[in-house]
């Protein structure tokens, strides 16, 4: 984990301190400083930039996903840089956390890999996108479309041919 | 999730309720790659029929791993994968193709794509990574030896010899791999390394070195730490020029590798060294007439003493077989910085001894490890066909001295006469020894089996200092002694630590996993006892006799 050399700039200015973050519809959220920081690099940036004090503005980012970064953010702060004796239960909590996270529904799905996008946390942008590449594997093309509101803009011809390309990938 | 944890007040006059819906198309077209990225091939592909706006995607991934073997069966496959590969590498849609894995197994050359393929990736891409192993010959163009983006890469050539441009430069290429390339005399081979200037590992494997007209092979390089030469052909008389100041890791399979003399200085800065000699048996039986395995083995014995730094050694069987060549004059300078040293031997005197002096020679070692070889190679294996041998010092004979080693591991054990020996000598000499674990053959039959664990039983009986262990295992002494008391302490330690071996040695393998846990011999004995019920009285009676038997 990042978590010691990253945070240093953010963690040494505001030991202990809160930040205020605001989701885009307007929700406060009074977060550790150095939790978020160490994770999230928009924060890190916003913080270093002197926003502290003031709520930091996240426009596209939602208070249910937003909600859900944060304790990602927090608990990945509070086990993952603990290196030591401890790590291996770390290692298995942290993944358990990561395991339960994954299993909310498809819409927070998404809101969260916006917000993870947005708020530059690595770990849990690759998590949720996993998530959804394990979601397509092994679909066919109709429930793919099902399950992902895909509407076909093809005209029948036109699929007819894009199939014909790939049916070896089809079947 | 747990959301009541998080401080939040809400402050907002519009009610959350009109949250909107975010969909897959709310994605960034880069997220959507990212995502795709992460499926298999056929899945990935298969996202294209969706929709217009997917029809693309896939094609922009920047990673891609094509082989041929694990391409889909269908009919026409070879046009078909070769088609495809056509369609990744010239449509593709995103910033670029950074790595590139192709292993075709049944191109045939009239299509000269290969060589476009790899034109174009180099020049029409970022690639930061080649592997291409197309399983036939196949001439890299020369772009590729330009290439500024590459920093890993590999090439199978299938003893082709490549043109190595004049100036060819890859100024970021960290590690390098050829495959059965043919360098005409070194200076080719040395312009392409002398073109990386940071590369850091190097492989050359199944490679021809030396030419007629230049037999001498010749890697000098300042940047490199990692080099391994994996059964390379070379003329016999050839010798290895290596100039390489910050080389840490070194290994070599093949054939006895001969060092220039002036050269050694540089297997100093050495940390791992892994040596695998490989010999026909007939043609090493004729060098023993000739002198010339000797002489191989005083060349091994310049070898180890040139890895002054080295902290952890490999070597394999034929390494160990010239040294016992050499054994009137097995000299080497100590080791005195080896923690590690993994050996494979033959169960004979000669080898025992060899490695009963390697291990004299690592004052500072910790960890030892021996696997025992099965009969590879007929005429040299048994104490009987080692006549022309130099004779072996015996390993028991000599001036006992103490050791501190603290962790031993012997594999494939058979409790041959030697192989006792050699087990004898290790309780004699490695007064602190923590760990002694032996694993026998598996191959072997039960009678045989049980006569080798019983043979090594009776043997542990007969060592000295053994007939006081068994108060380690029963309980009397199962709590360490203070360890002010440093001289009772570490008798205690050498007790338990032995006790612990007679315990991994003479009971079965499938018992053996339950106790790897366990520290102390006692706890080793308890877990055995619970894993029986009470009520089964005789099997925990059988349990109980066997090492009574000691």
């Amino acid at each position: 984990m990042a978590t010691t050399g990253a945070s240093d700039g953010a963690s040494a200015a505001k030991k202990e301190g809160l930040v205020t973050l605001m989701s885009g519809d307007g929700e406060i959220f009074e977060v550790e400083a150095a939790a978020v920081a160490a994770l999230s690099v928009t924060i890190r940036h916003a913080i270093e930039e002197g926003f502290g004090d003031r709520p930091i503005p996240l426009p596209i980012v939602g208070a249910r996903a937003l909600a859900l970064a944060v304790e990602y953010c927090r608990k990945h702060h509070s086990l993952g840089g603990g290196a030591g004796e401890d790590s291996a239960a770390y290692d298995d909590e942290l993944r358990a956390f990561d395991h339960n996270l994954a299993k909310v529904d498809r819409d927070t799905l998404f809101d969260l890999i916006e917000a993870a996008n947005y708020l530059e946390i690595e770990g849990l942008l690759n998590l949720m996108c996993r998530t959804v590449a394990e979601m397509m594997k092994g679909k066919s093309v109709e429930e793919l479309r099902r399950t992902f509101d895909v509407s076909n803009d093809y005209t029948p011809e036109e699929e007819e041919e894009v199939r014909r390309e790939v049916s070896w990938a089809l079947d | 999730m747990e959301t009541e944890q998080v401080n939040k007040r809400a402050r907002s006059s519009r009610p959350s309720t009109v949250e909107r819906r975010t969909t897959i198309y709310d994605l960034p077209y880069a997220l959507l790659c990212y995502i795709i990225s992460f499926l298999p091939l056929r899945d990935a592909v298969r996202t294209g029929v969706l929709a217009h706006s997917w029809k693309t995607i896939w094609m922009s991934n920047p990673n891609w791993n094509l082989s041929f073997l694990t391409f889909p069966r269908m009919r026409n496959k070879k046009q078909r994968y070769e088609e495809f590969v056509d369609r990744v590498i010239y449509l593709h849609a995103g910033a670029g193709i950074q790595s590139m894995k192709i292993c075709h197994t049944s191109y045939d050359g009239f299509s000269q794509r290969a060589q476009i393929w790899m034109q174009c990736l180099v020049q029409r891409h970022p690639l930061r990574e080649l592997d291409i192993n197309i399983c036939y010959p196949v001439l890299p163009p020369s772009a590729l030896f330009y290439c500024t983006t590459l920093v890993s890469l590999r090439l199978c050539l299938y003893d082709l010899s490549p043109n190595i441009p004049r100036k060819a430069r890859l100024p970021n290429l960290k590690y390098l791999t050829l495959e059965q390339a043919v360098f005409q005399g070194s200076s080719a081979f040395q312009r392409l390394i002398d073109g990386c200037p940071n590369l850091t590992a190097l492989v050359l494997k199944e490679c021809l070195l030396s030419a007629e007209n230049d037999q001498d092979i010749k890697i000098y390089h300042d940047t490199l730490i990692e080099l391994s030469i994996i059964n390379c052909r070379y003329f016999p008389s050839s010798l290895l020029h290596l100039t390489a100041v910050n080389l840490s890791r070194f290994a070599y399979e093949g054939r006895n590798l001969q060092l220039s003399p002036r050269n050694m200085c540089y297997l100093q800065s050495i940390t791992f060294a892994r040596l695998e000699f490989e010999e026909l048996v007939d043609l090493y039986l004729n060098k023993m007439n000739n002198g010339l395995a000797a002489r191989y083995g005083q060349n091994m014995c310049r070898l180890l003493s040139s890895f002054r730094s080295a902290r952890g050694l490999v070597l394999g069987d034929w390494c160990i077989e010239y040294l016992s060549m050499a054994a009137d004059s097995l000299r080497i300078s100590p080791l005195s910085n080896l923690r590690s040293l993994n050996l494979r031997i033959w169960p004979n005197s000669g080898h025992t001894s060899a490695a009963a002096f390697l291990v004299r020679s690592c004052p500072a070692l910790l960890h030892l490890h021996i696997t025992l070889c099965e009969n590879s190679s007929p005429g040299l294996y048994h104490n009987a066909e080692r006549q022309r041998h130099p004779v072996p010092t015996d390993i028991l004979a000599g001036e006992p001295f103490n050791h501190s080693l603290k962790k031993v591991e012997i594999k494939k054990f058979r409790a041959s006469g030697d192989e006792m020996k050699l087990l004898q000598y290790m309780l004699k000499t490695f007064l602190v020894l923590e760990e002694l674990n032996v694993k026998f053959v598996t191959w072997i039959n039960p009678p045989l089996m049980s006569q080798a664990k019983k043979k090594a039983r009776t043997f542990v009986r007969a060592s000295p200092n053994v007939a006081d262990l068994w108060k380690v295992i029963d309980g009397a002494e199962t709590t360490p002694p203070s360890k002010e008391n440093a001289e009772v302490f570490r008798k205690w330690r050498i007790k338990a630590g032995k006790a612990m071996f007679i315990l991994k040695t003479i009971i079965g393998e499938e018992l053996l996993e339950h106790i790897k846990e366990t520290d102390t011999s006692k706890a080793t004995w308890d877990t055995l006892a619970s894993l029986f019920p009470k009520k089964n009285d005789t099997q925990l009676q059988l349990l109980e006799n066997e090492p009574m038997t000691i």
